[in-house]
Order: structure tokens, then sequence, then C-alpha cells
């Protein structure tokens, strides 16, 4: 940031400071891998419901026949 | 009818799968610590998948998921019998250690300072100014009024221009000369 510049109102040069700081902060954080963790459980919550699904369409194929 | 080979809950869990690299930002953010933030996240997912069928399709996954996740952390800290801070908390109180754990010496002092932040500033701080919400989204993801989280984030903003010591001229003493800018921030 440069030193002086007059014309801005200083608590606008510090606000804007901050609010960079803050981005560059959570993109830091952003850029970061997403855990294996969470892929893992989505795959697991969506295989679930694909066999629940699976489970209920052939009950109710069952019926009708 | 034929069933159609329901791709729905593929979709949900593509549009989860974009939104976490955000909402784990935001957690890390708000709890300060990784391991607290995964656990959240975690918690959140399978709140959210539990009750994907109240999500209405079409509207804003992001700001969803970010709700839910707000509305564990706060709920957990209840539960471990910790108040949700003030919004007129003082700059002190917090433990102010942290692993150097970004590798930049200034986003360490800059997590350390939002360490310091009342919880409500802290997160309105971080809804607006970096997860990218407008103030209404954030008003409404926090039930509270538009002008709360305005003045939170102002509020936030302050606390952190001291607490950083960024200013164009002379430090704000916490007291009265931040309190004259914020009176003119919320003036403006």
């Amino acid at each position: 940031m440069q030193g002086n510049t007059p014309k801005t109102h200083p608590e606008k040069v510090a606000g804007n400071t901050v609010s960079r700081k803050l981005r560059e902060y959570y993109d830091s954080v952003m850029e970061e891998a997403i855990p294996e963790r969470f892929l893992d459980l989505l795959e697991q919550l969506d295989a679930a419901d694909q066999a629940q699904r699976d489970r209920s369409h052939r009950e109710s194929a069952g019926n009708e026949g | 009818m034929k069933a159609e080979p329901t791709n729905e809950p593929r979709s949900f869990k593509r549009e989860m799968l974009a939104v976490l690299p955000n909402l784990r930002a935001f957690a890390i953010s708000l709890t300060g610590r990784h391991d607290k933030a995964d656990d959240l996240v975690q918690d959140t997912i399978m709140k959210a998948w539990a009750k994907q069928e109240s999500f209405e399709p079409g509207t804003n996954m992001k700001a969803w998921l970010f709700t839910i996740l707000r509305n564990e952390y706060y709920s957990q800290m209840r539960k471990r019998g910790r108040e949700v801070q003030d919004t007129d908390g003082v700059l002190s109180g917090r433990l102010s250690v942290h692993p150097a754990q970004y590798g930049r010496l200034d986003l360490d002092d800059f997590r350390a300072a939002l360490d310091q932040l009342p919880d409500d500033q802290r997160e309105a701080i971080i809804l607006v100014g970096a997860s990218g919400f407008s103030y209404e989204e954030a008003a409404q993801m926090c039930g509270c009024a538009l002008g709360t989280i305005k003045s939170r984030v102002s509020r936030a903003r302050l606390q952190l221009q001291a607490l950083l010591e960024v200013s164009g001229e002379a430090d704000y003493g916490p007291d009265g000369e931040s309190a004259a800018v914020l009176n003119r921030a919320i003036a403006s």
C-alpha cells in the first residue's frame, strides 16, 4: 500500500486493507484440497440412497406383477 | 409411466461438492481450527443429506448449506456451555496462540485478529466480506435484521483495523478513536 494518499480518508484506506486481508486469508483456505473423508462420505450417502431406491423400486415392481 | 432414472440426488451431491471448498473455508474462518471445522463440515453434510427433501431445487444451495453449518456451530457451542459472545465484547480474552500454518506471517496475524472478534461479528464479516453473500442474504441466514448485520460488519472491520494497526495515519486506540470512526461509518 502506498504511504500517503492524501485525498482518501484514512479509515477507508484501512478498511480496504482489512477487506483485502480477509479475502486473502479466506482464499488461502479455499485453495486447500478437500479432505478425502468428505468425498468418501458423500459417496457412501449417495450409495445408500441408491440402494434404498433400488429396493423400493423392486418392491413396487413386485406388487404390480 | 416409466420411472426416470432418478438423477436428482446425484445433482444434489454434485451441487454439494461444488459448495464444499467455500463451506469449509467458512467453517475454518469461523472456528479458527481445522479439526473443529472439519467435524462441523461433516455434521453439516450429514444433516443436509438427511433433510435434502427440504431443499428446493433451484434455490441457493450455498446459502442453505452455510445456514445449516452456522446453526450447527452455535448449537454445539451452546451444548458445550459456552455462551455466544455479545457484540459489545472487548478486544481481549481469546487465546491468540496459533500454529503458523499459512506460511505467511501476515495471514497468521490476520487469523489471530479474527479470533478476537465476538462470534457474531466474525461471522458477519466473513459472510459478507469473503464468502460472497449480500447483506440481505447474510441477515436472512443469521436470522436478524439487515441493520444488525451491517452494524456487525462495520464493527468487525473497525476491530480488525485496530487489532492489525492498519490505518491511514496514527493508530486507533480501541476506545475513543475507533468509536468516532464507528460513528462516521454508521452515519455514512
